[in-house]
């Protein structure tokens, strides 16, 4: 394993996708801090903005970094056929499989970080967080362990597609799709409970009496539709974006479900690779 | 004799199509194996299983004195070094670069003999060029350098000739030889090129739709294709008389031809011809070659 994450990393430095993902993630972090700091001076009495809202932007990305990232470096062992060099030396399946996950996380972690540092570029600006040191931690904690589900499903679609533009365009997919999902269960919980329309009246305009939403999402439904949110890395990344993680009983819904995408999807992953005829 | 590689009634299935049908041969120690057979036959399913990238779907195979079935075969193949098909390399890196990639992978402490290695097969100056802009005889060395990071004793090379222009075809051939001969590597090399395979193999393994029809060494091969002198003369009873009394072995082909099979004295037996009055109308040399055995063994029609 030692001998396969020494070959795996010393590729990773050249690999042009990574630096090409940290690089774009730079860029994108400083733009979208200064802009957001920009809005900020704009409307600071009014909404009292703070870095907190701008600083966990990366959590809806990241995952299409990984997809992106994961399904170009991995693919290419299959492209290549270089993962046939692993397997004739006599690394096992399980290995080789093992190896390139914890690359994929390593890669998406420094991509996360290279956001992290670009960022603090709205400091001068916003100031620092103001969500509190262990709220901090928790988010940034929260994000590792959504990144390591990602990073799982990814490297599980990369090992088992020998084609890497299909591996890619799967990749990309996935995670747009599971973004979009998440989206309208997310849009979904975000309906009130109840509406009250504006009404024109010969006095003017009047607030109607507050109805009862029909589009509101009650009962078990509204079970179903937290536990999947809080369940997909795409789910939590929008909560975290929106600073929607409040309590201690859903940090830790999000974290137990990123442990079991990790630890299914790697299981489930390695079972069919070893059972995989390599060409 | 010793053998890296025991092969028992080796299957392969994929759904309802027999890639391998209970193939089974032996690879002696210092060899160098020449696995003829046409395209489809099974030579490439074979490597890719004694390579670990396929398991079998019934029998064996015993590498380095290890099952295959066996935990510990993973020790065996790390005395190997395999090119299957195509090359394996990173074609955005350059020949060193793969090469130390291949070094790290086998985990060897520093990159001690990677020079050498470029030398062996000729890739010493390629620089930084990255393996994507080689040709494909560069390619195909390259292929065969990452196989021998890590010394290996048994070197699997499929196809290494495919596709390649007759100066490559001689420098691969020089290669083979030279790692054969100077470092003791058995060398299993698969092809369908028959002539150039029999300038190199001490021993052949004829394949044909999955299973072994022959296998024998060179010299065993060279009886079989044994040389002769394809003779036309007005009449073959007098030649077969001639013959007879030379004590020389012949084929009467028909009532003008007939085959020769020893080295005759031509005055002699054109002397002794004339005075039977049987006229000599022509002489060839001809030997029996290594592509007509193959045909006759596997029967032709096909795309041998």
């Amino acid at each position: 394993m030692r001998k396969l994450l020494s070959a795996n990393f010393s590729r990773l430095w050249k690999d042009k996708i990574f630096w090409l993902c940290m690089g774009t993630m730079l860029i994108y972090s400083v733009v979208y801090m200064l802009n957001g700091s920009r809005q900020a001076t704009i409307h600071l009495s009014e909404y009292n903005y703070s870095l907190d809202k701008y600083y966990f932007n990366f959590a809806v990305v990241i995952g299409g970094f990984c997809a992106l990232f994961s399904s170009m470096f991995l693919g290419t062992e299959y492209s290549d056929g270089t993962i046939r060099n692993k397997i004739t030396v006599g690394h096992t399946r399980t290995n080789i499989y093992l190896a390139n996950l914890i690359t994929s996380f390593t890669a998406t972690l420094l991509i996360m970080f290279i956001w992290l540092i670009g960022a603090l570029a709205a400091i001068p600006t916003l100031g620092v967080w103001k969500m509190g040191v262990p709220n901090l931690l928790a988010y940034l904690f929260i994000a590792v362990m959504f990144e390591a589900a990602f990073s799982a499903i990814f490297t599980f679609v990369c090992m088992q597609s020998a084609n890497k533009a299909i591996t890619v365009a799967i990749s990309m997919l996935l995670f747009l799709g599971l973004l979009i999902f998440a989206s309208m269960i997310y849009n979904g919980l975000s309906e009130p409970r109840m509406t009250s329309g504006v009404q024109i009246t010969a006095n003017g305009m009047e607030m109607a009496e507050p109805t009862p939403n029909p589009n509101y999402v009650s009962g078990a439904t509204r079970m179903v539709y937290e536990f999947i949110i809080d369940f997909l890395p795409t789910g939590q990344g929008i909560q975290m974006w929106q600073l929607l993680i409040g309590n201690a009983s859903q940090m830790v819904r999000m974290l137990i479900s990123s442990v079991a995408i990790t630890v299914l999807t790697t299981f489930g992953g390695i079972f069919i690779f070893k059972r995989k005829d390599l060409t | 004799m010793e053998y890296v590689l025991k092969i028992n009634a080796l299957s392969k299935y994929y759904k309802n199509f027999k890639a391998l049908n209970g193939l089974s041969m032996n690879i002696p120690k210092g060899a160098i194996y020449g696995f003829v057979g046409r395209n489809g036959a099974g030579k490439t399913t074979l490597i890719r299983l004694i390579c670990g990238l396929q398991e079998p779907t019934s029998g064996d195979y015993t590498l380095y004195g290890r099952k295959n079935t066996d935990k510990d075969i993973v020790k065996s193949r790390r005395r190997m070094g395999a090119v299957v098909e195509t090359p394996s390399i990173y074609l955005d890196m350059t020949a060193e670069d793969n090469l130390k990639q291949q070094y790290r992978t086998l985990g060897l402490p520093s990159f001690d003999g990677l020079n050498e290695i470029l030398k062996l097969v000729g890739l010493d100056h390629t620089g930084k060029k990255k393996a994507k802009n080689f040709s494909l005889g560069m390619r195909q060395r390259l292929g065969i350098a990452i196989a021998l990071v890590g010394d290996p004793d048994f070197l699997a090379l499929d196809e290494p000739v495919n596709g390649l222009d007759p100066q490559g075809i001689i420098d691969i051939r020089e290669l083979i030889l030279k790692l054969n001969r100077e470092q003791q590597i058995t060398v299993l090399i698969s092809s369908h090129i028959l002539d150039e395979l029999s300038r190199l193999a001490t021993h052949y393994g004829f394949i044909d739709n999955g299973h072994i029809v022959k296998e024998m060494s060179a010299d065993e091969l060279e009886a079989a294709c044994k040389k002769c002198v394809r003779m036309e003369v007005s009449n073959t009873k007098a030649l077969a008389r001639v013959l007879d009394e030379m004590g020389v072995d012949y084929k009467i082909i028909t009532d003008e031809t007939a085959d020769v099979y020893a080295k005759v004295n031509i005055s002699q037996l054109t002397a002794a011809l004339t005075k039977e009055n049987c006229e000599v109308i022509s002489m060839k040399e001809r030997d029996e070659s290594l592509e007509s055995y193959y045909v006759s063994l596997v029967g032709g029609g096909k795309n041998a």
